[in-house]
């Protein structure tokens, strides 16, 4: 039997009487499955993740995460969250905040030791770890978030724009660890705009426009059609981006 | 609810707010104007004691409550800019549990800083004037404490459902309106002292007695208004009263808070 990590049932949201952020959104993602998230600057990609951990609430539609409603406790302690900006407080480190986090997470102390002593061995912050995250660059503190999203060793890890802030050296061992998490059967969802990181990550992906779930489909089949899309003159945006023509100047 | 997880970011809370700069500033400031307070004393005519435990305890009172009403109100909104609200939130910590941690964690701060202000004050009473702690200081600090824990309460009940500047100032507003009902009644019982701030008059025109709600209701210069021993019987009723309060609101910022979107 499938088991379904995520169920939406044609979800909406609308904003304080606006525009719908998101009409109709119909989706599953099973266990195991790799999912990316494509979709133009305020396509509702973040609303979307956020109503699936239950920071905000569906209009209409249904929601299931693991059986359960979002934002339940036993649903949210199988998911690694990594959001667009890793949240930090500067005043702790990088260390502490895996601590803190791993005992808010119910780890047992010896486990978390460990894992967090990996996490940041892997991530490149052991050195630095014992200092106040206040201190550290946006890379770092993308890192930081990235140990902190696996701290409880997910089985359903959400990652949000994971690329922004890393240097390639970085994301080329970041796309490693995805790799390495997929191939033990963790389920994973990406939300991101760097189509060859989607191409080398993921089965799947869905695309969001203006607000609705156009195209759902394994990863080959449609990158390629968003490629010719992107190469088309329709424009991706509401607002789309204009032209440096001619004599163009500030 | 899970205790442990409430104590847990109750600790995340202390852990914070000990690492800040701005703390320790408000700390020491607080010392400062403490040790001030013995110059005022020293210039009175009156018992120099008494005047510089009044002023001790004001200072105190005030830093108490403003820093109370400052980290209640703003609290909700930063955490939810930096984004380690939903840290929070995916790793473990309901809302109910967020609030009620922080509201345990802040308490615990702001009663630590008192402390330190109380020792300071006892320590500067001693040397100076040979004055030891007497049981009406005592229970002057810990109804300062039920009143701390009130306005954290409803400070924390604004930042859910009002954005942060706007909790602020409607928290000082209300604690100052409630630390001013017993004003408010002398203007109704007390001609004299009605005219002297020329309200009186309007109070009967507009018969604002009649449409108020009985004062005594949520008369709180009953935590201020502090100058005999009272019997620990009585103590206790007020703070089981303050913590009433502080149940009843923290359930309104709950169901509220459940409700919101991050």
């Amino acid at each position: 039997m499938v088991e379904f990590i995520v169920r939406v049932k044609a979800v909406q949201k609308v904003f304080n009487r606006q525009a719908p952020t998101l009409q109709d959104i119909q989706f599953d993602i099973k266990r195991g499955e790799s999912v990316a998230l494509v979709g133009a600057n305020g396509a509702g990609k973040s609303t979307l993740i956020k109503m699936i951990l239950g920071l905000v609430g569906p209009s209409s539609g249904e929601i299931e995460v693991f059986g359960r409603a979002p934002g339940d406790l036993r649903a949210n302690s199988q998911i690694g969250y990594l959001p667009e900006m890793a949240g930090y407080w500067g005043e702790i480190s990088a260390r502490e905040l895996l601590s803190h986090i791993g005992k808010l997470s119910g780890i047992e102390e010896t486990t978390m030791k460990s894992r967090s002593e990996k996490l940041l061995s892997l991530l490149g912050l052991k050195l630095r770890s014992h200092r106040r995250m206040e201190g550290y660059s946006k890379g770092m503190l993308q890192r930081s978030g990235i140990a902190a999203s696996l701290i409880k060793d997910p089985d359903f890890w959400i990652l949000d724009e994971p690329m922004s802030g890393l240097d390639p050296r970085a994301q080329a061992k970041f796309r490693e660890l995805i790799l390495k998490l997929r191939s033990e059967g963790k389920t994973i969802f990406i939300s991101s705009h760097a189509l060859e990181d989607i191409r080398m990550l993921c089965d799947r992906v869905l695309v969001l426009e203006k607000s609705k779930l156009v195209l759902d489909g394994p990863s080959e089949k449609v990158l390629e059609q968003l490629q010719e899309k992107y190469r088309s003159t329709e424009p991706w945006d509401e607002d789309p981006l204009g032209e440096l023509e001619g004599d163009w100047k500030l | 609810m899970n205790q442990k997880v409430i104590m847990r970011l109750a600790l995340l809370r202390l852990h914070l707010l000990l690492r800040q700069k701005l703390a320790w500033i408000t700390l020491l400031v607080g010392a400062v104007l403490i040790f001030l307070c013995l110059i005022v004393a020293n210039v009175s005519f009156v018992s120099p004691a008494k005047i510089f435990w009044d002023f001790a305890l004001g200072i105190s009172f005030l830093a108490q409550h403003f820093m109370a009403i400052f980290l209640a109100a703003t609290l909700l909104g930063d955490e939810q800019q930096k984004r380690t609200l939903h840290l929070l939130l995916v790793n473990g910590a309901s809302r109910g549990q967020w609030l009620l941690g922080n509201l345990v964690g802040v308490f615990v701060a702001l009663c630590l800083a008192d402390l330190f202000w109380f020792l300071i004050s006892g320590l500067t009473s001693f040397l100076f004037y040979g004055t030891s702690l007497s049981s009406l200081l005592i229970q002057v600090k810990l109804l300062q404490a039920a009143s701390v824990l009130v306005v954290l309460a409803f400070s924390q009940f604004f930042s859910v459902v009002l954005k942060p500047m706007l909790a602020t100032v409607l928290s000082i507003v209300l604690t100052i309106f409630l630390y001013s009902i017993s004003s408010v009644k002398r203007v109704f019982a007390d001609e004299t002292a009605g005219h002297l701030i020329g309200a009186n008059w309007s109070l009967k025109v507009l018969n604002l007695s009649k449409v108020l709600p009985p004062l005594e209701w949520y008369d709180w210069k009953i935590f201020v208004g502090y100058t005999e021993v009272k019997s620990w019987s009585i103590l206790v009723g007020l703070l089981l009263f303050a913590l009433l309060w502080t149940t009843l609101i923290s359930g309104f910022s709950i169901i509220a808070f459940r409700k919101k979107d991050l």
